[in-house]
Formats: structure tokens, C-alpha cells, sequence
């Protein structure tokens, strides 16, 4: 049998062996193929792609995903509240009309430099006298458990926290520790502790907003450091976030860089737009960041909020 | 419990967090496949199915009809992996249909009684060994072959997925298989030197 006249057959096996066929074609298929051994072999190899090609299956997804999503979920819907409540008043034409005057303000109100506080030497290293030293937490939406202790939204703003205090956010609580040059927002279902130089960060996710250094030194939280238990995040100037699931630690950097620290001693730097995940090994992993979406990003911390919540050392906070 | 596509939809649209949840782990499996099989990389697999749920929760507002949902994240998914693959210019693999002169040698490699029969052919077959053939063909092809046998849609499903004609699907599906047989055979001859 000549190849030439086996080849209008050869393009109806495919859909033979897929029952795709309409009647007069399976008729003459099978015609040629009684009379033809070639088109017979042809035909049976093709059943066997077809049948290895079925029994391939679906891949397993990773089971990080559906966390992970989720995670990007919650932070888009913070964002998505946030301008929400940002937005709400320029529906009302009087605030519109104002709007550029006091844009205007609050430009040269954020242009001032930030007044000197206290430096203190820890390590050989200049810092804030405002490192986590004592900080008043603001939050909403549900209760935060510090020391395992319950603490309702109305508490916000008056409880205070030192180092070695340890935090837990139930369900929909978004909590943010805000301290002289950094904000850091704690996500819902996370636990940590305070540090003097940053927080150990149990579970969960935490964003964390390092202003870039100012004209006066000293104001930069300049130890700030995330560690989980298996790594270690030391910020560079940054915008970030840590995620902690229990196995893996990931880090994604929003703006500036970090450096992500394994406890097996690899260390890698993180530069803004990019992701790095250490595993239970140590072993570093690293790429384009997808979390984390700009929305999400968190409101500028200002100067006299900081000094309202976060007294120096030896001012009073009794309010605990 | 059974998946009403309706009722999760208008769930999710009025911000309940946790039918979301379901509707990721109902099509992670599938997303997460066409998503691997055609950028060929876990991790980056990964992140890029994160994305493709992201989008979904980002604009499942604009599914207008939601017996299409199960198409419509496919769709998602599929042009997610398509996008990823244009930025970074990967697709090494162009289609490499064998020539004509190709093709009748195999055909007379089957004619040739002394050549294996096709069934000891079938026989060294293995479901791992077809994936690897699979990965080798170019995009367009992977697809089809991806969600035709692999995920189990059928050709209007694909069809709607990818937004081409049906005959373009049925021909793509075609062409796919004979270039796998041809590999296959291929692999056989030089398996027999």
C-alpha cells in the first residue's frame, strides 16, 4: 500500500479512537484499515499515545497555594478598605474643592525634618531611643491577645508594650505597631515577640515600612530585624513583608532591600519587586515577588502620631 | 457538598473570605496543571497560580455568566502562562512538525515486517515518558493536548477557553498526536542502532 493513498485515512484515526467520528467516515476508516497491516500499526500506537497521555493526570498543587492566596486576598482587601475610608470624604464637593490647599499643607508638614530624640548605643550600633522600647498599639476589628490576655479595639491606643511582651491578632484584627521611623502592620492570626531590636515572629504575616534614613541620623530603627524560626530578615531601608507558615519563612520587599539570613548561615538580598523563601533546611529560594500588591502598601506613619504613641522611656505608661 | 457556581459567586462578591477558599482548592488541581505544563517550571508555576486567583478574586465581578466560571479561570490561567511566557521569550520550542519525507519513512518503518510490532511499540510506552514528549511540544499544541487529556475537557470547552474555532482545536489535537507517534517512533528506530 502506497503512502500516498493511506494519507486521507491517516488524518481520521485521531478522532476514531475518540469516538469523534461521524458514521461515514468510521465506515470508510475501517475499510482501509481491514485491508492495510501499516495503517493497523498506525492506528494501535496512536490508541497507545492516547492511552499514556490519559493515565499522565492532573499535578498535585503545592499546598502553599491556597495560603498564600488567601494572604494576598487579605492584604488587597486591606488596601481596598483603606482608600475606601481615604476616599469616602471627596465625595462631598467642598472637600474636593479644599483638597489641593491641604494636600499642600500636609506637604510641608511631612517636609519638616524630624525633631532629635534620645540616641542610645546597644551592640556598638546608633539606634532610636524609640526601639520598640515602649509602644502603644493601635488596631480594629476584633480583639488582640497580648501576653494572652484579651484586649478589646477600645483599648487601642492605651495598652502599652515592651520587649519580651508577646502579641497574638485573632480573626479580621489588623494591628499596627508604629513606632519613630516605621510602621508595621500585623495581619490577622499572627503571634510575636516584641524584641528590643525587632520582633520574632511566631506565625502569620507582618508588613513592615522603614521610612529611608533622614537628615537626622539617630531617627532609623537601625537593628530592626525579623526573625522567625528559621531565618533571620534585617531590613535595608525598606518596605517588606514576613510570612511565617510554619515551615517556611518568605519574605517579599515592596521598596529598598532586605537581607534574608537561613539558620544554616546562606543569607540572600531581597531588592524590591522580589521574593525570597527560606525552608526547613535553610535552603533559599528566591524570585519575583507576586504578593503583596501596592495597594496593600501602608499609610505614612506621622511624626506627632509617633510621639503620641510611643513615649520615651521614662515618660509615664501607666495605661497598660 | 455540591459546588453551586451561582451561590459561591454572590458569595465571594459579598466578601465571604472562606467560599473563596473553596472555589481555590476546587480548581488549584487544574489551574496549577495547565499553569506547570506550559511554563514548565513548579515554582514558577506557582507564583503565577497565585496570580491567576488573585485576578479571579480581583475580577470575578465582571463574569457576567456563571456557568462559564469553570472556562473563565481556565481562561485566566491560560493567558496568565501565555503573558509570562511572551515577557521572558522562553518558548525554546518551535513547532517541529517532521517533513513529509519524515513521516513515510516511519511509514515504511511500520510496512517493514522486521521492525518491532506496533504493540511491543506500545509496550515501552509509559505515562512518564509521553509527559516528557508532551513538555517538548511547542505552546499551542501543549495546551490542547494539556486540557484535552490531561484535565479532561472537552473540545468546546477548549474551544471556549482558548477562544479559537473548534476546528482549530480538533486540528491542533491532531497534529499534537501525530508529533508525538512521530517522536515516539523516532525514539524507537534510534533505540534499534
Amino acid at each position: 500500500m502506497a503512502f500516498e493513498s493511506c494519507q486521507p485515512y491517516r488524518e481520521l484515526y485521531t478522532d476514531l479512537i475518540e469516538g469523534e467520528l461521524e458514521s461515514p467516515d468510521i465506515i470508510r476508516a475501517e475499510g482501509h484499515l481491514r485491508e492495510c497491516p501499516a495503517c493497523r500499526a498506525e492506528l494501535s500506537i496512536l490508541r497507545g499515545v492516547v492511552s499514556n497521555l490519559c493515565e499522565i493526570g492532573e499535578e498535585e498543587a503545592p499546598v502553599e497555594l491556597s495560603s498564600r492566596v488567601m494572604a494576598s486576598v487579605t492584604a488587597e482587601s486591606f488596601g481596598a478598605f483603606f482608600w475606601r475610608i481615604l476616599g469616602a470624604p471627596f465625595q462631598f464637593p467642598a472637600v474636593r474643592l479644599f483638597a489641593p490647599v491641604a494636600a499642600a499643607v500636609l506637604l510641608l508638614f511631612l517636609s519638616r525634618p524630624y525633631l532629635p530624640v534620645e540616641i542610645r548605643i546597644a551592640n556598638g550600633v546608633t539606634s532610636s531611643s524609640s526601639d520598640l522600647a515602649a509602644i502603644r498599639p493601635i488596631w480594629w476589628g476584633g480583639n488582640v491577645y497580648i501576653n494572652d490576655q484579651a484586649h478589646p479595639p477600645s483599648e487601642a491606643g492605651r495598652v502599652t508594650i515592651r520587649p519580651g511582651d508577646s502579641i497574638r491578632t485573632s480573626d479580621r484584627v489588623e494591628l499596627a505597631l508604629c513606632l519613630a521611623d516605621s510602621t508595621i502592620d500585623v495581619r490577622p492570626r499572627t503571634s510575636l515577640i516584641v524584641k528590643t531590636d525587632g520582633l520574632f515572629l511566631a506565625g502569620g504575616k507582618i508588613q513592615v515600612k522603614i521610612e529611608p534614613p533622614k537628615a537626622a541620623a539617630g531617627h532609623r530603627l537601625a537593628t530592626f530585624k525579623v526573625t522567625t524560626p528559621n531565618a533571620t530578615v534585617v531590613h535595608l531601608g525598606t518596605v517588606f513583608g514576613v510570612l511565617y507558615s510554619g515551615l517556611t519563612t518568605r519574605t517579599d520587599v515592596l521598596e529598598g532591600k532586605v537581607r534574608m539570613f537561613g539558620n544554616n548561615g546562606a543569607s540572600q538580598e531581597i531588592g524590591a519587586g522580589e521574593y525570597a523563601s527560606v525552608d526547613t533546611g535553610g535552603v533559599i529560594q528566591s524570585g519575583p515577588s507576586l504578593d503583596l500588591p501596592t495597594s496593600a502598601r501602608l499609610p505614612r506613619t506621622q511624626p506627632e502620631d509617633v510621639r503620641e504613641i510611643n513615649p520615651r522611656p521614662n515618660a509615664s505608661s501607666s495605661a497598660r | 457538598m455540591k459546588f453551586e457556581e451561582a451561590d459561591v459567586i454572590s458569595a465571594i462578591l459579598s466578601g465571604d473570605k472562606a467560599s473563596f477558599e473553596h472555589l481555590i482548592k476546587k480548581y488549584q488541581g487544574k489551574v496549577y496543571t495547565l499553569v506547570f505544563r506550559l511554563v514548565r517550571d513548579r515554582e514558577t508555576a506557582l507564583d503565577l497560580s497565585q496570580e491567576v486567583f488573585l485576578k479571579i478574586y480581583q475580577k470575578l465581578s465582571d463574569l457576567k455568566d456563571s456557568g462559564k466560571l469553570s472556562s473563565w479561570i481556565m481562561q485566566v490561567a491560560h493567558n496568565t502562562s501565555l503573558d509570562w511566557l511572551k515577557k521572558r521569550k522562553v518558548d525554546s520550542f518551535a513547532a517541529d512538525f517532521e517533513d513529509q519525507q519524515t513521516q513515510q519513512k516511519i511509514f515504511q518503518h511500520l510496512q517493514d515486517t522486521t521492525s518491532p510490532s506496533p504493540e511491543s511499540i506500545v509496550e515501552l510506552m509509559s505515562p512518564s515518558r509521553m509527559s516528557e514528549l508532551v513538555s517538548k511540544l511547542d505552546v499551542k499544541y501543549r495546551t490542547v493536548i494539556t486540557l484535552r487529556f490531561i484535565e479532561g475537557y472537552s473540545f468546546k470547552e477548549i474551544a471556549k477557553i482558548l477562544n479559537l474555532p473548534l476546528s482549530t482545536v480538533k486540528f491542533r489535537k491532531h497534529y499534537a498526536l501525530q508529533l508525538i507517534k512521530e517522536r515516539w517512533m523516532q525514539i524507537g528506530r534510534d533505540g534499534d542502532r
